[in-house]
């Protein structure tokens, strides 16, 4: 190949390449964007243009390398006398005041586009959320005592009462914190059937019945890329502030999250995330300890 | 435009659509070399502990623990949760009154039931865990044990099938009308043939909108059609008429039931209005609607604030657009079986107890109560990029305009349109000035679906009215109400945002620009030869 054909091969490896097929897939996955973005047209330009000065200057600073450059071209541009040739060189030269009269046209004409954004799912938290834990997650001496006793008396209801499951009643408080943080899990579970299924669906994936009515669709908890990454307090924001408590880089307009912290009680939320967690299968991200 | 609801369905990032695709390409590879479908389980001792975890972890919510379809979350929904004890099934293949067989259970259980609260456990849940909950929830029946109720002897037949063509289509309509489907179905299908229907657990029960497929419960093919009505669809008043028809006119009547389900969202989410020179029609039945793109909208049910409702009646809209220099009209249209013009102030309910509504006994779901209505909801000021108010009803900052078209206005002869604004969905609805209504409409209902047009001047001199730009996107949502439904005030579908996009010409002046343009570089050109040339020689 000559350095002509390796320059062209360039600048359209990089201009249509990279800037109009790898960017824009680049980006939206980097974002978690349900569409691909596009770089923003004046950057896209102003890279464009730049490029051709760099190229330019590369090539004007030496007189080889614009040797190099002009030579096929002048080759190209001689008389010819066979058909074939001629033929060749006529559809050429047409054909570029054809497109630069076809590109002025279409930058110019009015287009019916969407106006697209890119969107960022995970904003910074307020610092208000910072450094919160879920209470549940760890019970007090206190609650897993009561619960034991609570459950000493259902078991003996059970004893009595043949319609009822049997009831285990746990040895000591380590069994007894485990049994207590799993009764709330599966209460929290329940409460998410209730308020959260809708949209993010009873499997936790995002496509409850109510999903085909929004444009941005509810988050799918099974994702790695959602409430895996986040923190527990993080969850809590979202959760506590819905779509209308994210900046204007996440699209809060176009966000159908409900402003839970209206109807549901603090205890309610944090239940909910337990059993939100579970239902996807996933834990929250642990705040890394600094030492 | 790609829709983007339909991109992130599974939330499917890149990196994982690799590798599915590679796992994809090895699990043909080796389902090839060991080719054969997943075993059905047996009820083993062992299988139900597992089928019962598998509940526990995934059923009980709606289907209760002792499977009495009684889960915290059944309350809210219609139809309710399906109550494994009474052994009563809804899609089968086999005769009226019958239970299912394992398969019709899989199926069902694997898929889902599309328009209800039921999901597609295939999605989660593999086919081993599949088979060990279908054998849980049948042990909650005692029928299922007894050999006598075994539905494997009551498997129905089903001709071999006809493939759908014109003519097998014309003559399934014909069998539709012989056999008085539309007596409940409705002329066209649109379940509006008949209301207050009860089904066999003692709620309210609508007839299906026959021409909604994707809200067809035992799917939408021909080959699962044909034998919801040859077996019914026990529980409801939804009949079998395998006496009635046989032979090969089940599959014309499928293939017809089909060629109907056909109603989808459109993939785009922009409207184009289109420019006319003539007077912008005021009413149905102008012949540009027809020839005009129409955009249909998803709705879903209010879900984001009190009172959310998930039991909505109206979840599509259709809408066209047509303007000319002084005006714009829109024809908005949607199906809703019955026709509620009435609406009683008295009975609107403001307090609510939960965070949901509850779908029987707590807002009256009769005739006669409330009325029907759409609203078309735009922002008051365009913002610049993507920027909009919130699509539900936009916020203190950002207000929206909604021009909420009343069926009772409709029926008392005045103008049905109330040009309203509202900044948050926690403030009621405001009614603009009498000055400020410029918005007139007029609605009709025919065989199960409303048609309105709303029309209004492109500018107007209000500061609260959203003013229409040519050659700009114009973000478009809407709510809606179906009265007979319950539906008033938030107890409503809404969409999120789309776009109206007034269509302008190509100015008249670019074509010569670009040719000018043309002119100049062929002339560079030439020049460049001439010296090429020149210098070669
Ligand atoms: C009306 C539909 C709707 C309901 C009901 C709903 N959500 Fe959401 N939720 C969304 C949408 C849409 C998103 C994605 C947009 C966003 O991040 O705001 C989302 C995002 C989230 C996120 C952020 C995930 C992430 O990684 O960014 C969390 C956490 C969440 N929802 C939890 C809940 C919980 C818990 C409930 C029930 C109490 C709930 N949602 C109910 C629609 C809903
Ligand atoms: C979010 C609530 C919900 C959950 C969770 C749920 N279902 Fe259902 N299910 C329903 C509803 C509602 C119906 C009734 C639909 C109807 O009548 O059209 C139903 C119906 C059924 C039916 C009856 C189908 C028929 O032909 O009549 C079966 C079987 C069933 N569900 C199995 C399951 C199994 C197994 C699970 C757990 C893996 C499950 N369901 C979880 C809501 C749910
Ligand atoms: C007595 C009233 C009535 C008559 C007559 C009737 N249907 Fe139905 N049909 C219903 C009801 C009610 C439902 C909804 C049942 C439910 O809620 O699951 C229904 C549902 C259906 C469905 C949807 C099945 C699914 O998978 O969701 C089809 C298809 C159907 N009917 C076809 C027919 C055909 C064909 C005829 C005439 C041969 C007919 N119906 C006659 C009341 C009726």
């Amino acid at each position: 190949m000559n350095f002509f054909w390796k320059i062209v091969l360039f600048f359209v490896a990089i201009r249509y390449g990279f800037f109009e097929v790898v960017f824009p897939r680049v980006s939206q996955w980097a974002v978690n964007s349900p569409d691909l973005l596009p770089a923003p047209a004046a950057a896209m330009s102003m890279y464009t243009w730049l490029m051709m000065v760099a190229i330019a200057i590369y090539i004007l600073s030496s007189e080889e390398r614009i040797a190099d450059f002009m030579t096929p071209i002048h080759q190209f541009l001689k008389p010819q006398t066979a058909a074939a040739k001629k033929g060749m060189q006529i559809v050429v030269l047409a054909a570029i005041p054809l497109f630069g009269g076809w590109s002025y046209f279409d930058v110019n004409s009015p287009k019916m586009v969407s106006p697209t954004a890119v969107r960022i799912q995970h904003p910074t938290m307020p610092g208000s959320f910072e450094g919160m834990k879920n209470p549940l997650r760890d019970p007090t001496e206190e609650q897993v005592e009561e619960f034991i006793a609570e459950q000493k008396e259902l078991a003996e209801e059970a004893a009595e009462d043949e319609e009822m499951e049997p009831v285990t009643v746990p040895n000591n408080i380590e069994d007894g914190r485990i049994a207590l943080v799993s009764k709330w899990t599966e209460e929290g579970a329940a409460l998410y059937a209730v308020n959260c299924r809708p949209c993010h669906g009873m499997q936790a994936d995002g496509v409850g019945p109510m999903a085909v009515g929004w444009r941005l669709q509810p988050a799918n908890f099974r994702d790695p890329g959602t409430i895996a990454t986040i923190v527990e307090e993080y969850a809590f924001w979202r959760v506590s502030k819905g779509g209308p408590g994210l900046p204007s880089a996440s699209t809060p307009w176009d966000s159908a999250m409900p402003i839970w912290d209206l109807d549901l009680s603090e205890n309610e939320r944090w239940k909910i995330l337990l059993g939100e967690y579970f239902l996807a299968g996933v834990g929250p991200r642990q705040t890394e300890k600094l030492e | 435009m790609i829709p983007l609801h339909s991109l992130e369905k599974n939330g499917l990032q890149k990196y994982q659509l690799w590798l599915s695709l590679f796992l994809l390409l090895l699990f043909t590879c080796v389902g090839l070399l060991n080719a054969q479908t997943a075993e059905k389980l047996p009820a083993t001792a062992e299988n139900l502990v597992a089928g019962k975890q598998i509940y526990r972890n995934s059923c009980w919510y709606c289907h209760g623990k002792i499977g009495d379809g009684n889960g915290p979350a059944a309350d809210f929904l219609d139809p309710r949760p399906r109550d494994f004890t009474a052994g009563m099934y809804k899609i089968r293949t086999t005769k009226t009154g019958e239970l299912p067989t394992d398969e019709d259970l899989f199926r069902i259980i694997s898929k889902g039931i599309p328009g209800t609260a039921m999901p597609r456990w295939e999605l989660t849940l593999d086919d081993n865990e599949r088979w060990q909950v279908l054998q849980y929830i049948k042990a909650f029946a005692y029928e299922f044990s007894d050999p006598e109720y075994d539905p494997y002897k009551a498997v129905v037949e089903i001709p071999p099938k006809v493939e759908s063509s014109p003519e097998s289509i014309a003559q399934g309509r014909k069998i539709f009308e012989k056999n008085k489907c539309f007596e409940c179905h409705g002329l066209e299908g649109k379940g509006d043939g008949r209301d207050g229907l009860e089904d066999g657990w003692g709620f309210p029960v609508r007839v299906r909108n026959l021409t909604r497929g994707t809200n067809i419960k035992g799917g939408k093919n021909p080959e699962d059609i044909v034998y919801r009505f040859t077996t019914g669809i026990n529980g409801t008043p939804m009949p079998s008429f395998a006496k009635n028809i046989g032979g090969e006119d089940r599959w014309h009547l499928a293939n017809y039931i089909a060629s109907i389900a056909s109603t989808e969202y459109s993939e785009g989410v922009i409207l184009k209005a289109v420019k006319i020179e003539q007077t912008a029609p005021s009413t149905i039945d102008a012949e540009i609607w027809e020839t005009l793109p129409a955009l249909r909208i998803p709705l879903a049910g209010q879900v984001i604030a009190k009172p959310r409702w998930q039991n909505h009646a109206i979840d599509l809209v259709q809408v066209r657009a047509v303007f000319n220099d002084e005006e714009i009209s829109f024809l908005v249209e949607w199906d809703d079986p019955f026709q509620d013009t009435k609406h009683d102030a008295e009975q609107e309910i403001h307090e609510y107890e939960n965070t949901y509504v509850m779908a029987v006994d707590e807002v009256p779901r009769e005739r006669n109560v409330f009325r029907d209505s759409i609203a078309m909801q735009f922002p008051v000021k365009l913002k610049s990029g993507a920027k909009k108010p919130h699509f539900f009803r936009g916020d203190t900052s950002n207000p929206v305009n909604l021009w909420v078209w009343k069926s009772d206005l409709e029926a008392s002869g005045n103008n049905p349109v109330e040009d309203t604004n509202a900044n948050g969905f926690n403030k009621p609805l405001k009614s603009q000035p009498e000055t400020g209504q410029q918005v007139t409409g007029k609605g009709v209902w025919k065989n199960g679906r409303w048609r309105v047009v709303m029309k209004r001047t492109l500018t107007t001199e209000d500061r609260n009215d959203i003013q229409f730009e040519k050659g700009k996107m114009i973000p478009m949502a809407f709510n809606a109400w179906d009265g007979s439904n319950g539906e008033h005030g938030l107890i409503m579908s809404l969409s999120a945002w789309s776009f109206v996009y007034l269509d302008v010409p190509i100015p008249t002046n670019l074509y010569g620009y670009a040719f000018l343009i043309m002119l100049i570089i062929a002339g560079l050109l030439l020049l460049f030869i001439r010296y090429s040339r020149s210098k070669s020689s």
